[in-house]
């Protein structure tokens, strides 16, 4: 049964974390309507499992995590079937502030992309990014470093040629 | 040159601009709904084709509840570039994961990538090496086939394979067994004494145990079976094998 306080606690959770798991499986993702969608389904399925979910040290870790899974099935089947090039050709994407951080984004493994975005933008320490992730800290640790090396490296070549 | 807060700085920037309006809390509460009523419905079918299966034969009971799940279909043939997809009750996708020694780094990304699985150098020279453009992937963890969710790590082991250890290595033709056979093969431990100088760590030390093991009669062990991998999976990213 759902009580009238568990919907204004959910309501109170939704409001503090749900723009930034959106923005955080944006550029995750590379695609923010489907962060959008996949936020939302997250979302609902953190509503659904409240009682639990509530419990959880790192609630919105576990929401970003669902929706991290939920929008990377989603972009495999688009790109299984025609959808996938009608996205691409039809939906045209404003140009970033930083193109050059943009492409260096892409660049990386998805698991480097989200370990960079919850420890540098959500500003997440080490271990709250690995329960998020389901990964040992050590693991965050290493990917980090391999992925700002990356990142460094592309985006000095980038702006050399700037 | 950007720093670390710059390279934040941006990334925020980035993120925000990636933004999009967040729909009311009051959508959530109806999306929930509907995936409940989904739920029930799909619990409803199941049981449905399980009772019709079981009337029908024991047999059939399995494929109506496991086509649900793994795609293509148990038993499908797949071509070397395709992957079976699997997907677990939660949601995550289960991938299997691809043979990758024997390439360059940036082709074991890009074939992990294909899959949606990341790659991890774990020894060896790493991605952002400048100077070993020409590594490769020797050998990987965990191996070839086991399913993992997407996203998951693949580790592996990378080396020179240098133009120096080739040209010494490849005296032996490519192999046609596993690394004992190779190591069977005619001239194989002059080969090993010629190519220790040119060969870098971790093979360097591998053909060092060999060696003594050639020299002194030590008997092998698993170290040695290692080894004789180590030099294997060596050989065969110089004959443009791939194990």
């Amino acid at each position: 049964l759902v009580s009238g306080s568990d919907r204004e606690a959910f309501t109170d959770f939704y409001r503090q974390h749900a723009r930034d798991v959106q923005r955080a499986l944006a550029v995750t993702l590379g695609d923010p309507e489907l962060a959008r969608d996949a936020t939302q389904e997250a979302m609902a399925r953190a509503w659904r499992s409240w009682s639990e979910v509530r419990t959880f040290s790192n609630a919105a870790g576990w929401v970003y995590r669902v929706g991290l899974n939920w929008g990377r099935s989603r972009l495999r089947r688009w790109s299984r079937e025609v959808l996938g090039a009608f996205r691409d050709n039809t939906v045209e994407a404003a140009t970033p502030p930083d193109p050059a951080l943009a492409a260096a984004l892409q660049r990386l493994s998805e698991a480097h992309r989200a370990v960079v975005v919850l420890r540098l933008y959500l500003d997440w320490p080490v271990e709250k990014v690995g329960a998020a992730l389901g990964i040992p800290a050590g693991t965050v640790k290493s990917r980090l470093h391999g992925a700002m090396n990356r990142l460094r490296s592309t985006l000095e070549a980038a702006d050399a040629y700037r | 040159m950007r720093t670390d807060e710059g390279i934040r700085e941006a990334l925020r920037a980035h993120a925000e601009h990636a933004d999009m309006p967040l729909p009311p809390v009051d959508e959530v509460f109806a999306r929930a709904r509907r995936q409940t009523a989904t739920t029930g419905l799909a619990w409803s079918l199941a049981i449905v084709a399980v009772a019709v299966a079981v009337v029908a034969s024991v047999d059939a009971l399995r494929s109506p509840v496991v086509e649900f799940f793994e795609q293509p279909a148990p038993g499908v043939e797949l071509g070397g570039d395709d992957a079976a997809v699997t997907e677990d009750a939660g949601g995550a996708d289960r991938v299997r994961v691809p043979d990758v020694t024997g390439m360059t780094l940036a082709e074991a990304e890009k074939a992990l990538q294909a899959v949606d699985l990341a790659g991890e150098p774990v020894s060896g020279p790493a991605w952002s090496d400048p100077d070993a453009p020409e590594a490769v992937v020797v050998a990987q963890q965990p191996p070839v086939g086991t399913e993992l969710a997407a996203g998951e790590v693949v580790g592996f082991r990378t080396a020179l394979v240098t133009p120096e250890l080739c040209d010494v290595l490849t005296q032996i033709p490519p192999r046609r067994g596993d690394a004992g056979d190779l190591a069977r093969s005619d001239g194989y431990w002059d080969v090993l004494r010629q190519a220790r100088p040119v060969a870098q760590s971790p093979l360097a030390g591998h053909m060092d145990d060999l060696l003594a093991h050639d020299e002194d009669g030590a008997p092998l062990g698993e170290d040695a079976e290692r080894a004789l991998d180590s030099v294997a999976i060596h050989h065969d990213a110089c004959s443009g094998q791939r194990r």
